[in-house]
């Protein structure tokens, strides 16, 4: 019980050190910051997609025409359907990703950048220097039809998910709350499997829509001007 | 142990920065890798479940405003994590005007019984109880954690996001340290992190 089990508090040189990754301190907290910081996973970077598509939005090239198709897009891809998703499609369907992806810098400064090739990622572009790709985390044929095509390639690997299994077990399937955005999307369980075929089609088909990003919020939180000096 | 954005070499990051100003997407993509696990970590500690929704609004604003951004990789984090907390406390504002509805935390539990899934499942969610556990601290002292040990901030940096002196930063994270040292030490070493105390997540502010 409480008092006698109680260490003696460590001293503000100790937290620093403890939150700067030390592991001189109580084993129980030293574990809790670990796990805190624990690599990336693959799904935590389930909203690649939805990010790279809102970034060749902003860009000034891009006419501005189709931001209600965009917004229903982003809509269903909220990231939360996106990481059921990745979770769904690491797990169930493919599987071949490495499971715990490489964080960034994390304790080893000079290696290569994380990766995972999401399907939205595999459409033509070119990994860059110093990023090599983690492949097959994700990998939905989707042809580079478009930038939808590739926005909701995260969907569609639901979708792909989605058949993998039910093909084996179909009633099962939708039970998973894995595949509870798909159901939502969907608008109903018995519309799964029309959604994804019009999913497929669509990404397929769909021309590509640029758009500009929606004006609708103001931006308060943009810090401009931010010194290049770090401190 | 990790701190997952801090130790990168700034150079990759100021590099990336400014190819991504000029449209590079797959420099946006670095920035995005390198810097969304620790902010979605963060957002969790300051919003729970909603964070991912959070997050995707704050990279929306990242990816319309980078061109106008100007400075380097140690700027761009933390204007990036700016943006980020800004967009949680708005959502909080958000929340507060409504009834909250209780969301479910865990999906872990219904995924399939593959066991590398299982594997994969039980780490994440050792990760999310940490968070979850961090989170119940008062919000100055979450926050302050969260952005030194998850974010790998400097104390100077966190107190430039959170508009506090590097010495209240680093004052709050250690009164947060020890009150999650001595909360772990009361509970059985079994169930230290086994169990989300908070499973939504949500800060007590």
């Amino acid at each position: 019980m409480g008092t006698e089990r109680l260490r003696p508090p460590f001293d503000a040189a100790a937290a620093e050190s403890l939150l700067d990754g030390g592991r001189d301190g109580p084993p129980e907290l030293v574990e809790l910051l670990a796990r805190a910081s624990a690599p990336a996973r693959p799904t935590e970077l389930a909203g690649e997609a939805a990010a790279l598509a809102a970034f060749r939005a902003a860009q000034p090239a891009t006419p501005g025409r189709g931001a209600a198709r965009r917004r229903v897009i982003t809509r269903l891809l909220t990231v939360k359907a996106a990481t059921i998703a990745a979770f769904a499609v690491g797990g169930v369907a493919i599987a071949a990703g490495t499971g715990v992806l490489p964080t960034p810098g994390g304790d080893r400064p000079s290696g290569p950048g994380p990766g995972v090739a999401t399907s939205g990622a595999a459409t033509g572009t070119r990994p860059a220097a110093g990023a090599p790709r983690t492949t097959a985390a994700l990998t939905t044929a989707q042809p580079p039809a478009s930038h939808a095509a590739t926005a909701a390639a995260s969907l569609a690997g639901l979708c792909q998910a989605y058949t993998t299994v039910a093909g084996k077990n179909p009633e099962k399937a939708l039970e998973n709350r894995s595949f509870a955005a798909l159901v939502t999307a969907a608008g109903g369980a018995d519309r799964v499997d029309d959604f994804c075929a019009r999913l497929t089609t669509a990404a397929a088909t769909a021309p590509s829509p640029k758009v500009k990003s929606s004006p609708a919020r103001p931006t308060p939180a943009h810090p401009t001007g931010a010194p290049a000096k770090p401190e | 142990m990790m701190a997952p954005v801090k130790a990168q070499p700034p150079a990759d990051m100021s590099s990336a920065v400014a190819r991504a100003r000029h449209g590079d997407e797959e420099a946006f993509r670095i920035l995005y890798r390198l810097l969304q696990p620790g902010l979605l970590r963060y957002l969790t500690g300051l919003v729970g479940v909603d964070a991912e929704d959070v997050a995707a609004e704050a990279w929306e604003q990242i990816a319309r405003d980078i061109r106008s951004f100007q400075g380097d990789g140690d700027g761009f984090r933390r204007w990036a994590v700016t943006i980020a907390r800004h967009r949680a406390l708005d959502h909080l504002r958000r929340q507060r005007r409504r009834p909250s509805v209780a969301a479910p935390s865990e999906t872990f539990a219904d995924l399939p019984a593959d066991e590398d899934t299982e594997a994969r499942a039980v780490d994440a969610l050792g990760t999310r109880a940490a968070i979850a556990m961090i989170a119940t601290l008062p919000r100055d002292q979450a926050e302050a954690v969260l952005l030194r040990a998850v974010m790998g901030l400097d104390a100077a940096t966190a107190g430039q996001i959170l508009g506090k002196r590097p010495g209240a930063v680093r004052m709050a994270a250690h009164r947060g340290l020890q009150t999650l040292a001595r909360r772990l030490l009361d509970q059985a070493p079994a169930a230290t992190l086994a169990a989300t105390p908070d499973p939504d997540g949500r800060l007590r502010a």
